[in-house]
């Protein structure tokens, strides 16, 4: 499945939002890949995640790929609406 | 003595001698026979597990000294540590390259550090230092070496790096000097949240200082004296116990009144963008809001946010602190602030253009809602409502009009609102200031943005840095105006505030009284200082002093009278 989300916490895909990003990533059996301006990276890494300089405002497509993929997208969606828990 | 100059990365001052910190540099063998590949995969593997360990405590003893938020750059690290694209690429190099587990880390951290510092923000490449210090950590690790060293006195390093300066005892450091960094970068973080004076990027200065010599960090300028006279060091010393000193008379001065000797109240107040700002207002000893920016609500919304929704902010506000006055702003968009849902077409001058109350009597329907919201809300506290931008009676008159049809409305429904909610305007457009004792008769109090106000006054944009100069809110002009607003407030019987920056500066104080402002809103941050000031004016005197500054012919002349006026303080 894919999906396209927007970010909208105020520091973008910084250091504590992309790894909870990861983490939450990381927790499903499905491959998860992101893409950003023509660059994409593995949604479990930490360091892809960053290397995309993700900023507020910046849509992300979301490609999942396995048994658990709906679940993940929903997970990940939330994650990112919630705004990382960010004030 | 000579000087260098740096970042003022961490505000303060350090006196001591230097003490270079030890680049670790080890020697390592780099190729390894292509059969070894699966042994060198192991050691990596033995090594990560080790690194994450390391972290582990790092993590806990940094969030019982520093705090939680200074741990959490370590529970990113061990993320990266496992991180499976930093993995991949190690292994690449094991496998592909012929490279020992030393060399595969180095080169890994090295080539995802060169992307981040690719990246287009700052704070991105910074985080190429992170990458690089687990790369060294590995590689120590895999050498057979331990992390603890021992630094006293002022820490001179190319970078101080998040596992550098966690392992160091920060008692024993008194200021820190590094050849890179800014002030995002981790040693600035850092020396801030422990308070202890940098001076960072300095770049290949650094290689000119050597152990043991004597130097002045000055972390408010991001300055290094080195070799210093003894004089400069007594002055220094000085100023250290005065910082001391006022750090403490600060913080005593917190919850006392701030009234004049002569018992004279002068309201200090803070300014907010949300809600969640009250608890810092009530912390900084502040008596209220002087103002609540209202924009917060409405931009990044794709639709107007609904009557409830506003309701719910503006008792949130009103309720922290319900026997105080909370001065509320009406939407203050357009301009630089575009609103999503409305659009609206480019405009050559924005800041001269369809914003602020022009805007909201074009889209009555948004402007009523919040009006209607802020009437709901004022059963929680002491709500004082105030236009921006005002710049005639006629737009004064439509926008008491609109709420006056708005509590129409709500008696109709049958709704609960105040009835003498106060409504007020702020003073930022030169017009009103000409008109002060028109606008007078229709207000219950006035508010002064000085901000806005230097802009139109002085004709100057206060982001274009080549008519910087004319953006003072000393200048002459600005001064009279301020002194015009509250002369007309003041016969009128209305109170006269200000909420623009001038307002948290002290130096303008003695001058802000003397002119008859009863009423200081500023950062929470400007409060203490602010409040210590008040308290050592006398009234009759700042008049006096008010009336010598409005004859003095331009800023520099203000500046400095003020400045001679505010020796005559303790601090």
């Amino acid at each position: 499945m894919e999906l396209n989300l927007q970010i909208k916490n105020q520091a973008g895909l910084h250091a504590r939002p992309a790894a909870m990003f990861a983490q939450k990533a990381s927790s499903f059996k499905s491959n998860i890949l992101i893409f950003k301006d023509g660059k994409n990276g593995n949604a479990k890494s930490i360091i892809s995640i960053m290397g995309l300089g993700v900023k507020k405002g910046d849509t992300l497509l979301v490609k999942i790929d396995g048994p658990d993929a709906a679940d993940a997208g929903a997970a990940l969606k939330k994650l990112v609406d919630d705004k990382f828990g960010e004030e | 003595m000579w000087k260098i100059k740096g970042i003022a990365a961490s505000a303060g001052i350090a006196i001591g001698k230097i003490m270079h910190m030890q680049e670790a540099v080890h020697d390592f063998c780099r190729l390894v026979d292509a059969s070894q590949a699966p042994a060198e995969k192991e050691r990596f593997y033995t090594a990560q597990q080790a690194a994450e360990k390391e972290l582990e405590i790092l993590q806990e003893r940094t969030a019982a000294n520093m705090g939680e938020q200074q741990a959490e750059v370590f529970a990113a690290h061990k993320l990266m540590v496992t991180d499976p694209s930093f993995v991949e690429v190690v292994l690449n190099h094991i496998d592909n390259h012929q490279a020992s587990a030393e060399a595969a880390v180095e080169d890994a951290a090295n080539e995802i550090a060169a992307m981040f510092a690719g990246l287009d923000s700052e704070y991105m490449q910074e985080r190429a230092a992170d990458i690089k210090d687990i790369g060294k950590r590995l590689v120590r690790i895999l050498l057979g070496g331990t992390a603890e060293v021992n630094y006293t006195g002022i820490l001179a390093a190319q970078d101080l790096l998040p596992s550098d300066t966690a392992a160091l005892d920060l008692n024993c450091v008194s200021g820190f000097i590094t050849a890179l960094g800014g002030k995002t970068s981790h040693s600035s973080i850092l020396a801030r949240a422990a308070g202890i004076p940098a001076v960072v990027g300095i770049g290949s200065e650094l290689e000119k200082l050597t152990n043991g010599d004597t130097v002045i960090v000055d972390g408010h300028v991001g300055e290094v004296l080195v070799d210093p006279e003894e004089d400069v060091i007594a002055d220094y010393r000085l100023r250290i116990k005065k910082e001391q000193e006022r750090a403490a008379l600060l913080a005593s001065v917190g919850h006392l009144p701030s009234e004049t000797l002569d018992g004279h109240h002068i309201e200090l107040a803070c300014n907010i963008g949300t809600p969640g700002d009250m608890e810092k207002v009530i912390a900084a000893g502040a008596e209220g809001v002087g103002l609540f920016r209202t924009e917060f609500l409405f931009l990044d919304k794709t639709s107007v946010p609904t009557e409830e929704e506003q309701v719910e902010s503006y008792k949130a506000v009103l309720a922290a602190m319900p026997d105080k006055k909370i001065v509320i702003r009406t939407l203050d968009a357009g301009g630089d602030k575009q609103l999503p849902f409305i659009g609206g077409l480019p405009e050559a001058n924005p800041a001269l253009g369809l914003r602020a109350i022009r805007l909201c009597m074009v889209y009555q329907d948004v402007f009523k809602t919040q009006l209607r919201a802020l009437l709901r809300a004022s059963v929680a506290g002491n709500l004082h409502i105030m236009f921006p931008m005002i710049a005639t009676v006629d737009e004064l008159l439509s926008a008491k009009a609109l709420l006056q049809e708005a509590a129409k409305e709500l008696t109709q429904e049958g709704i609960p609102y105040k009835s003498d909610v106060a409504v007020g305007i702020m003073v930022e457009v030169p017009a009103a200031a000409a008109i002060a004792d028109i606008l007078a008769e229709e207000v219950d109090f006035f508010s002064i943005g000085t901000n806005d106000l230097v802009q139109y006054t002085m004709a100057a944009d206060r982001m274009n840095e080549h008519v910087a100069y004319l953006s003072d809110y000393f200048q002459p002009p600005v001064v009279r105006l301020i002194g015009n607003v509250a002369k007309a407030a003041q016969k009128a019987g209305k109170w006269v505030g200000m909420c623009g920056e001038m307002a948290g500066d002290p130096l303008a104080t003695p001058l802000l009284v003397g002119l008859g402002l009863t009423e200081l809103s500023m950062n929470g941050r400007a409060v203490p200082i602010v409040k210590h000031r008040i308290r050592q004016l006398d009234v009759k005197q700042t008049q006096k002093w008010a009336d010598e500054i409005l004859s003095l012919r331009t800023a520099s002349d203000i500046k400095k009278r003020l400045e001679e006026i505010a020796l005559e303080f303790e601090i």
